[in-house]
């Protein structure tokens, strides 16, 4: 079996971040003690980061799916004058660079008053063109006899999407939420952007910050970086097949 | 508006120019009173002024008295406020003290100045909605026709009504600025020297800077100073002894009334479109439009206000000097851009960009490699899969964090390994040679996993018929895989390509944690300077200069993709 020695060269950063952390630096192997790890937890507000990821994820993640749902239900099964090139008009938004809006997004939530709170940091997040387009080519791939029938007993459009359409999407909705919950989770430009306070840092600008703080404890900053990467596995193994099927969804066919 | 800062105009110029009265507690009545009535009949002035002693009115002795209550209140706030007739404005004792009466100020013939190419284009957005509506209920289709043409009136009309706004805008400015003229030289032309300094001046025109300037012509200018345009007129103090009056002129803030008016002017036509739409449509037809838009409103009103308008809002910032840190954002037209295009600095982060970019082909040959090498429904062969698309899902920052440690020049471990293998240790992230070569490594391992994934599911679309076929055919090994395989997994090939080189061009987050563009500038990538520029110099315009020209960079990559696929087409 040759893929097993690559999967363990692969893993080798994950093993050795893991064994800084509890077992400190050096060469000579100590007996793990996790004190280093608790230190380096107690060395920041690691519960706040884990809190304020956790709401910008699930927020995020919630609020995509609620309006990729509806947005490609509306491209991929009704009928309106100038659909098509609204959807290309929407795929376009895909193309600007998440850099040239960071300024002006910057500007607007300062202008709200909302930099630095849970607001300014989620509302940018609500609307993901790719959710849009992965959750239409699903509901594309949806037979429509159902729907049909629904229809002819008198359903209006809302009924349909939430009796037939939605109890289908089970799958979909799946695989939308949990890559935006991971793409949510590593998020790094605009929470750096957007927040100020430490109250407010995500887990990854904390960590980041902790790095420039405690340059030199490498056992430190191993275990805050394993705290960053333990939800994803986590998450990864749960939900395998959600990002395997993210892929054949938004891939090139 | 122009009341309200006249008005306060004249108030100063009261205090100034009024002796208090000998017994203390406000100014000496009969010389108010002649001041007052003085003040009003200036010729020149913009307003109707009415003065007031506490209550009693002092330049009409038989107008109305000013209602207590109003007075009170005027105590309490000493503020401007408008009474539904006049601009009531606090009239204060000498040292700002108490609120010894007010000054009401009428503006003289306020109507709206309404200019004739205003009305000529009402006349046209009259004649073409009265036409787009009778074309409503006929047949065929001639409303679409008259609907461009009354839409066209509408945006000649909101132009027109904008041209108005601005022009009264400028008007009041100056109208203000010479009246504050008016009573400058008329305070100074009273008073005795020594109280009528420029600064106590100052007070007769809140919101405008004194400077002591050369003679000037009678009229208000607009100039460029330092960067911003100013209102400017020239006050003769006496003989010989100039201030110019600088004033930011309210014009210069209407630009959202275009988008207003534009947005009012609209209203009309998108209510016949709707109009002629849903008259010609069939019920179904209309049910499903409505029920389409209820179902896009919250994306669509998300992406305008959170995409679209900071779109147009990056390409405003980016022909102006904008940092937050100024108060003057002067146009500067594509000054940034020759200067950006001008910047060795910024070609050369360029170029770092697509250097770096380069690690892309290098990780998609390992990635189609191990899909090749890890086919199979075998459990083993998913968990190998599964495990290397781990480093693709976890945080960035960790992973750069990971890294630094191991790249540590003295205690990592990959020099540690480096030098038992009796190969010398390399300063990884700190040779300027080395750096981005070190980044490239880490994005390597980050993205080989995701695409390993990707080309997997690709190499499972193809039917393993083709493959079949060709060996029967007699095809070895590397011939099924160069003449089979590998040109049908061509579109997939070029999907990873091209969005991992659009990735690549954003890289952020690894950068600014593993080498913080260092070491000499020689991981300084595109958006590592845009960031840099942004939130470091403070200069929003020319971060948004860099990001429009990241952005064109990335639309030429895109378009090359939709080349590459056409030609594929042609092919087939």
């Amino acid at each position: 079996m040759v893929g097993l020695p690559i999967a363990l060269l692969m893993l080798a950063p994950f093993l050795y971040m893991v064994a800084t952390a509890l077992l400190g630096e050096g060469d000579t192997l100590r007996r793990p003690h996790p004190q280093t790890f608790a230190a380096a937890l107690a060395a920041a507000p690691f519960a706040r980061f884990f809190l304020n990821s956790a709401i910008l994820s699930v927020a995020a993640a919630l609020g995509q799916v609620v309006t990729s749902t509806t947005a490609a239900y509306a491209f991929a099964r009704l009928r309106f004058p100038g659909r098509d090139r609204l959807f290309v008009l929407y795929l376009a938004a895909l193309m600007i660079p998440a850099v040239l809006l960071l300024v002006p997004r910057f500007l607007l939530i300062s202008a709200l008053g909302w930099v630095d709170t849970y607001q300014g940091l989620i509302s940018t997040e609500l609307v993901s063109v790719s959710g849009i387009f992965l959750l239409r080519q699903f509901f594309l791939a949806i037979p429509r006899d159902l729907e049909d029938a629904a229809r002819l007993e008198g359903a209006g459009e809302w009924t349909v999407f939430r009796r037939v359409v939605l109890p289908l999407s089970g799958p979909a909705i799946g695989t939308l939420g949990v890559l935006a919950l991971a793409d949510q989770w590593k998020s790094f430009f605009w929470p750096l952007v957007a927040t100020s306070s430490p109250d407010m840092q995500v887990l990854e600008v904390g960590i980041a910050r902790l790095h420039g703080a405690y340059d030199l404890n490498w056992p430190y900053q191993m275990a805050a970086a394993t705290t960053a990467v333990i939800p994803m596995v986590v998450l990864y193994f749960i939900a395998q097949k959600y990002f395997l099927r993210g892929i054949e969804l938004t891939g090139p066919q | 508006m122009l009341a309200a800062r006249d008005a306060t105009a004249a108030a100063g110029y009261l205090a100034i120019v009024t002796p208090m009265a000998r017994s203390g507690g406000g100014y000496d009545l009969p010389q108010l009173l002649i001041r007052a009535r003085a003040l009003a009949g200036l010729p020149g002035l913009a307003v109707d002024f009415e003065i007031y002693d506490r209550t009693a009115p002092l330049v009409h002795a038989t107008a109305p008295p000013l209602p207590p209550a109003a007075l009170e209140r005027l105590r309490r706030e000493v503020a401007v406020r408008w009474t539904g007739e006049a601009m009531l404005v606090p009239l204060l004792d000498r040292d700002g003290w108490d609120v010894v009466g007010a000054l009401a100020a009428q503006p003289q013939g306020g109507a709206w100045p309404v200019s004739p190419w205003s009305l000529a284009a009402l006349i046209l957005l009259l004649v073409a909605g009265a036409q787009a509506v009778r074309a409503l209920g006929v047949p065929g289709e001639p409303w679409r026709q008259a609907l461009g043409r009354y839409g066209a009136a509408a945006g000649l009309f909101g132009v027109a009504m904008f041209a108005d706004v601005r022009l009264a805008a400028r008007v009041a400015t100056n109208r203000w600025l010479s009246d504050a003229r008016l009573l400058m030289q008329e305070a100074m032309a009273r008073v005795p020297e020594d109280r009528a300094a420029p600064t106590s001046l100052a007070s007769i025109a809140r919101g405008a800077e004194l400077v002591p300037a050369e003679s000037l012509g009678l009229d208000v200018v607009r100039r460029d100073v330092a960067g911003v345009v100013r209102a400017v007129v020239a006050v003769r103090l006496g003989p010989g002894r100039w201030v110019e009056l600088r004033a930011r002129p309210v014009e210069a803030g209407t630009a959202p009334w275009l988008a207003v008016l534009l947005g009012l002017a609209a209203l009309g036509p998108l209510a016949a479109l709707l109009a002629g739409w849903s008259l010609a449509a069939s019920p179904r037809q209309r049910r499903e439009t409505v029920a389409a838009w209820s179902f896009l409103a919250p994306s669509a009103l998300h992406l305008v206000a959170f995409t679209l308008g900071p779109l147009v809002f990056a390409l405003y910032l980016s022909v102006h000097h904008f940092s937050p840190a100024e108060p003057a954002r002067p146009l500067i037209g594509l000054a940034g851009y020759v200067q950006a295009l001008g910047s060795p600095v910024v070609w050369a982060a360029l170029g770092r960009t697509l250097l770096y970019a380069c690690y892309v082909p290098v990780s998609m040959g390992l990635a189609l490699a191990l899909a090749l090498l890890l086919r199979g429904p075998s459990r083993g062969a998913r968990l190998v899969r599964g495990l290397l698309f781990l480093p693709a899902v976890s945080s960035v920052v960790a992973v750069a964090l990971v890294w630094r440690w191991m790249y540590h020049p003295d205690v990592g471990v990959i020099n540690f390994l480096l030098t038992r293998a009796g190969v010398g240790p390399v300063n990884w992230l700190g040779d300027p040679g080395v750096a981005l070569i070190a980044v490239m490594i880490v994005s390597v391992w980050t993205q080989v996993g995701y695409q390993m994934a990707v080309f997997h599911a690709g190499l499972e679309s193809i039917p393993r018929a083709y493959v079949d076929a060709a060996r029967v055919d007699g095809a070895n090994a590397w011939q099924r895989f160069r003449r089979v395989t590998l040109p049908l997994l061509r579109p997939v090939i070029l999907f990873v390509l091209v969005t991992g080189i659009i990735g690549a061009c954003q890289v952020f987050a690894l950068v600014a944690v593993l080498t913080g563009g260092g070491p000499a500038g020689s991981t300084d990538v595109v958006v590592y300077r845009i960031y840099r520029t942004a939130w470091e110099q403070l200069q929003f315009g020319d971060a948004s200069v860099l990001s429009v020209l990241l952005f064109a960079l990335l639309l030429v990559v895109t378009r090359a993709r939709l080349r590459l696929l056409d030609r594929r087409g042609e092919h087939a």
